[in-house]
């Protein structure tokens, strides 16, 4: 006899998809995908580091920094892909299968169902992030990172990826098409990856031409709706790392918060021009910028949200079938 | 909204107010209910009521507003104005108490994939709430009176069209309303499994369900129900006992007379005395007649002369 109490809608998903070939072919390409990222980035460090002084010491001391950053972009890439495509089918599928008119006549209410969706997608992200927690044990191993920074960015990306299965259900419930509310998820992402990107450069741009004789500090803000702002930050070390996938984005955060012009960056290590030394970073004052990042981020899933639970609710001044 | 008080069984008696008719009850009341989509007017100032325990057929050709009213009383669909009550409650108003009286049953019946007969059941009796410890009384009840009991472990994806509709009528009954809305329960099915359904709905009335159902097997219709009401573009044309409607609506006895020259003509009688009178007439008048044959119009063609905008 089976359960069907917590939230009906989550345990019927649950046992269709455990069911389903698609979740173990899921879970095994992105382990061995992340797992893939990880020798890649053993390898290429391996390399770069042969010819140092002492080779063993920069290995150490770079290596598992490289490899645990490297594996995290992989993984926030890969959500940020899943992620809207497994969320966006959740509602406008039923509709597609004509089984959401049953469940709405039905004593569960609007929030029920969309919860029991959003929980749906989230189990089984967290089945990907749990998973891969194992591969992040080896770059934790060779060195260079904390266990705090690891648990910290694996609750980051987790936190994410439920976002984006908000995001994904919100459009699901939106659009009345599958193909329709997967693409509204994904230009979704793009808009908060690509768009805040472009946007920081618009941003810059009009300051720049506002004081054209005066350094400007890049607008941080313009990057807090970017997921992989939120994982760099968490992931820790700004300004002490030579390098990596999330360099560019510790640059900006550093150049937001230095008000010096007179600095030069390796990796995103800023060295000040004057006397040579390492510019230690300031920090970034009240609330972190991951966190800052994820409330922005969960502001626009809760618009999502909304509007998804609206476009449930019964009756309607139009059917929504 | 006062049009509609009168006989609005859902509301307290209001002091000014007309009191309610007296006459069966009633579970299923729409006044003045109408439903604009746009420049379109779904469904015109419906007054329908249905008696408890009835089997109320509603006909009409696509677009009259069938599945419009259905998805009215089933909470799905707000309408422009007027109001409707099902069993005692308001579906616009308050969806939940009426969520838990009726049972509505779509045109199309959507199945899961990866999900067994029972399992679905079951997910739909925890959605209606329905207390755990009794699924499995329920279930086996529900799966005994659709004659799906052999299929319980099925897949629901793997069952035939009529086994579907079978287990979506189950689906339905699992909170044991007492309302039942069928909309089109019978399309698609093939003969055998036409009669199965009629069979299967002769038991719900028995189990003393008030069954509201539309459907285009009109014959099937006119056996089952006990009363009927036509609809055309959101009017309705008609509603009651099928006999008075056919009445009503000019149907009825009609005399088949083929002369000897060849000529056939057709002449409508109100009774057995009209029609000894009609006989008595041709052969006073000196014709040949070959073949004099009583027919009654039922609602296939009653409906054949609503599609053609015959009926007005």
């Amino acid at each position: 006899m089976s359960s069907f109490t917590v939230n009906p809608v989550l345990d019927r998903e649950l046992r269709q998809r455990s069911r389903s070939l698609r979740s173990l072919i899921i879970l095994t390409l992105f382990l061995g995908l992340l797992a893939g990222v990880m020798f890649l980035a053993y390898e290429g460090n391996r390399a770069s580091n042969q010819f140092a002084f002492d080779p063993i010491a920069a290995l150490t001391r770079n290596t598992g920094r490289s490899m645990f950053e490297w594996v995290l972009a992989a993984e926030l890439i890969l959500l940020l892909f899943l992620v809207p495509g497994l969320s966006a089918g959740s509602i406008a599928g039923e509709r597609d299968r004509q089984t959401l008119v049953p469940l709405q006549v039905t004593m569960l209410g609007p929030v029920q169902i969309f919860v029991g969706k959003v929980l749906a997608s989230s189990v089984f992200l967290l089945l990907l992030v749990v998973g891969s927690a194992p591969i992040l044990t080896v770059p934790y191993l060779i060195g260079g990172i904390s266990l705090s920074q690891v648990l910290l960015s694996l609750a980051t990306l987790l936190t994410i990826g439920f976002l984006m299965a908000v995001i994904g259900v919100g459009c699901s419930s939106l659009f009345r098409r599958t193909q329709t509310a997967t693409l509204a998820a994904y230009a979704v992402v793009l808009a908060l990856t690509l768009g805040t990107v472009i946007l920081l450069g618009v941003v810059a741009i009009f300051e720049n031409a506002r004081n054209p004789d005066e350094f400007v500090e890049p607008r941080i803000e313009a990057l807090y709706l970017n997921p992989f702002l939120a994982v760099a930050d968490a992931a820790g070390e700004t300004g002490r790392s030579q390098s990596g996938p999330f360099s560019p984005i510790k640059q900006v955060i550093l150049e937001s918060q230095l008000d010096n012009e007179d600095v030069w960056f390796e990796g995103n290590v800023a060295i000040d021009g004057r006397t040579g030394q390492v510019v230690e970073p300031p920090g970034t004052g009240f609330l972190p910028i991951w966190v800052r990042s994820l409330l922005s981020i969960g502001l626009v899933a809760a618009v999502f949200g909304i509007i998804g639970v609206r476009r449930l609710r019964a009756p309607q001044r139009e059917l929504s079938v | 909204m006062s049009e509609t008080t009168a006989l609005d069984v859902a509301e307290p008696p209001i002091a000014g107010q007309p009191p309610m008719p007296s006459g069966p009850e009633l579970m299923v009341s729409t006044r003045g209910l109408t439903k604009v989509y746009g420049r379109l007017t779904a469904l015109d100032h419906l007054d329908l009521d249905v008696p408890k325990g009835s089997v109320f057929g509603v006909i009409g050709p696509n677009g009259a507003g069938k599945s419009t009213t259905f998805a009215i009383l089933a909470t799905l669909l707000r309408p422009t104005s007027g109001t409707a009550t099902v069993c005692g409650a308001n579906p616009t108003v308050d969806p939940k108490a009426v969520r838990r009286k009726l049972g509505y049953m779509p045109d199309v019946m959507g199945v899961y994939d990866r999900l067994r007969v029972d399992e679905y059941l079951e997910f739909h009796a925890a959605a209606y709430g329905v207390p755990r410890r009794e699924w499995s009384g329920l279930i086996d009840g529900l799966l005994e009176l659709v004659d799906l009991d052999v299929k319980r472990s099925a897949m629901v994806d793997g069952l035939s069209r009529g086994m579907k509709q079978r287990l979506s009528l189950a689906r339905a009954m699992v909170h044991d309303p007492d309302v039942l809305i069928l909309d089109e329960p019978a399309s698609g099915l093939d003969p055998r499994a036409r009669i199965e359904f009629r069979v299967l709905l002769t038991e719900l009335q028995r189990l003393g369900k008030t069954i509201l159902i539309s459907s285009h097997i009109l014959a099937e219709l006119q056996q089952m129900c006990s009363d009927i009401a036509v609809l055309e573009a959101g009017r309705l044309l008609a509603a009651g006992p099928p006999e008075v409607i056919l009445e009503q609506l000019g149907g009825g006895r009609r005399v088949t007379v083929r002369f000897l020259d060849g000529e056939t003509a057709e002449y409508p009688v109100a009774d057995e005395s009209e029609q000894a009178a009609l006989l008595r007439r041709l052969i006073t008048e000196g014709r040949d007649v070959v073949e004099f044959s009583v027919g009654t119009e039922d609602l296939e063609d009653l409906f054949l002369k609503i599609t053609e905008g015959v009926v007005q």
